[in-house]
């Protein structure tokens, strides 16, 4: 019994944390503290995602764009994949120590609208921050520049304009 | 010419000189700042601050034990120099401290305590027995003292969802014990509803939340004379014309967030931060009730146009006798300062001005305000290279 009622005690908080924000279906997004730790055991770079519940173009992307098979099986394997809901209060506690909330690290990191996606390196130091819908390419382009190196070498313009899809 | 000038000068010297705030008494409230000490005044309708016969104090939370804790820290309101800081909370760890005064340098201060919201009598000489105010998981608590009453409103999970409800507190010596805890909307939560704004009226109560039900965060407002039965929600901020990704059935509204409610008794203001014009991030918007909180005039931008092109955040708000006054930090000047404007007259807005303590150097940001005899009360965080503190001023209009 005991076993059960934890099984249904797990069930419901991954639910209410699933409900907390709209991330895309499928994806084994994780909050920016548990992806620090990820990325840092794993040397896998970061995809962080800062969304908003009820965000349009956030919808659109989720639907257009995050839907697609082979960009979710090519973001799965090369990244650890972090969500942030931009007004949310849920709490993160980052390497150094210090406690802020997932609204608060939009804050830090300048996030002005939704979605923001950012790529970092496993130690959650800034690559490259892209606003706004993207399409399937578009994200497709970004991981050729990220994992391919090339950002520490030239800009994504002159990467794409060298490197056309 | 010269008769000319020296009726202007003249004309000058004869004309009221333009009131304004005017700050005092700078001062650290949270003690010296450490290496990796974190402060944070963060809070349900940001109720950090209040004051209670000679004294005034702040709640806040920081990991000065290693863990979060919630601490207060007393001041004369009338002698700059804060006494040292006061433990509140007891547990694991706790966060997003109210307080409000009960008189005679007393104060019931509120706050999440491993899980659950909890309240306690304190003074700066003895403090009360911790008092959980819900059995069940429970955060985001907010306070109001008026007419010789105390409330409390706070989400408690309900399945899925945090939802609202409100309980009459008393205070008897230093024991606190809650009344009946009731939905502060009758209607079945169907999704959250967070960080809500309590404030006590001259008929009653005043309440304003986040609810996320229309699939998209809305601010809602409600009133009750006696706490226990409340308005229908009525809603807060306008949705402007719907936008193209709308129109394509994507995502369903602009985002909306930390409402903080004032009243000096008719009169209740609404601050928030609002996405509506989503290029440049958060605005500060407001809503002013002449009618106890039953009904708010149209929506009102209360930053200027020089803000426009820099995210705010933060807002906190006060009802004073010289007009509305919101603060907020933005970081316009390259890194965040504190920044306010006072509403004079209908829907006017002053320019958006910055105070020489609280702006500058390192980082100033999440201020509280509070309006009390006279004087116009601003705590805030500031971060440096030596590490963060809470900080304090004092204003008065001259």
């Amino acid at each position: 019994m005991h076993t059960l009622t934890r099984l249904l005690t797990l069930a419901t908080l991954l639910f209410a944390a699933a409900v907390q924000a709209d991330p895309p279906a499928g994806y084994a997004f994780v909050p920016y503290d548990e992806g620090l730790r990820q990325a840092q055991a794993s040397g896998r770079k970061i995809f962080l995602y800062f969304g908003r519940y009820g965000c349009a173009w956030c919808d659109k992307t989720n639907k257009e764009s995050f839907s697609d098979a082979g960009l979710k099986q090519r973001y799965s394997d090369n990244y650890v994949l972090v969500y942030v809901d931009a007004e949310s209060g849920h709490r993160l506690t980052l390497p150094s120590g210090e406690r802020l909330t997932e609204m608060e690290l939009g804050a830090r990191l300048n996030v002005f609208a939704t979605p923001v996606f950012l790529y970092l390196e496993p130690d959650g130091s800034p690559i490259l921050k892209v606003p706004g819908f993207k399409t399937v390419q578009d994200f497709r382009d970004f991981d050729r520049y990220i994992q391919g190196g090339h950002y520490r070498k030239m800009k994504l313009l002159e990467f794409l304009a060298e490197n056309p899809a | 010419m010269r008769m000319l000038a020296a009726g202007l000068l003249g004309l000058a010297l004869t004309l009221p000189a333009q009131a304004e705030w005017v700050f005092a008494d700078f001062e650290a409230a949270s003690g010296e700042p450490q290496a990796k000490l974190f402060p944070h005044l963060e809070s349900a309708g940001r109720g950090n601050l209040a004051a209670s016969g000679d004294r005034l104090a702040v709640v806040w939370e920081d990991n000065r034990d290693g863990s979060p804790q919630v601490y207060a820290a007393l001041r004369r309101i009338d002698q700059p120099g804060f006494a040292a800081p006061l433990r509140l909370s007891t547990g694991r760890e706790a966060y997003e401290p109210v307080i409000v005064g009960l008189g005679a340098g007393r104060f019931l201060a509120a706050f999440e305590q491993d899980g659950q919201v909890v309240a306690r009598v304190f003074s700066a000489a003895a403090q009360g027995v911790l008092a959980p105010l819900d059995q069940t998981v429970s955060a985001q608590v907010t306070l109001a003292a008026g007419n010789g009453r105390l409330h409390a409103a706070w989400g408690r999970r309900d399945g899925r969802f945090l939802r609202l409800v409100s309980a009459p507190l008393t205070v008897d010596g230093t024991k606190v014990s809650v009344g009946t805890a009731r939905a502060v909307d009758v209607s079945p939560a169907q999704d959250e509803q967070l960080y809500a704004s309590l404030t006590a009226t001259a008929r009653g109560y005043a309440i304003a939340w986040e609810d996320r039900r229309a699939g998209h965060t809305r601010l809602l407002t409600a009133t009750s004379r006696d706490g226990a039965q409340w308005s229908a929600p009525q809603p807060l901020n306008e949705i402007p014309r719907q936008s193209s990704a709308a129109e394509l059935g994507l995502g369903r509204g602009p985002g909306v967030t930390r409402v903080s409610l004032a009243s000096d008794g008719a009169t209740v203001a609404a601050v928030w931060m609002d996405k509506r014009d989503f290029l440049s991030g958060y605005d500060i918007y407001a809503g002013v009730s002449t009618d106890h909180g039953a009904s708010f005039g149209a929506n009102e931008k209360a930053q200027d146009a020089f803000g426009a092109e820099t995210p705010q955040w933060h807002p906190a708000v006060a009802v004073t006798p010289h007009g509305v006054v919101a603060a907020w930090d933005d970081p316009r000047d390259d890194s965040p300062d504190i920044w306010l404007s006072t509403r004079r007259g209908e829907k006017e807005w002053s320019d958006d001005f910055s105070v020489d303590g609280a702006a500058g150097p390192g980082s100033q940001d999440n201020p509280v305000l509070l309006w009390h005899d006279g004087r116009l009360h601003l705590a805030w965080v500031h971060k440096g290279a030596e590490g963060a503190q809470v900080r304090y001023a004092q204003a008065r209009w001259e």
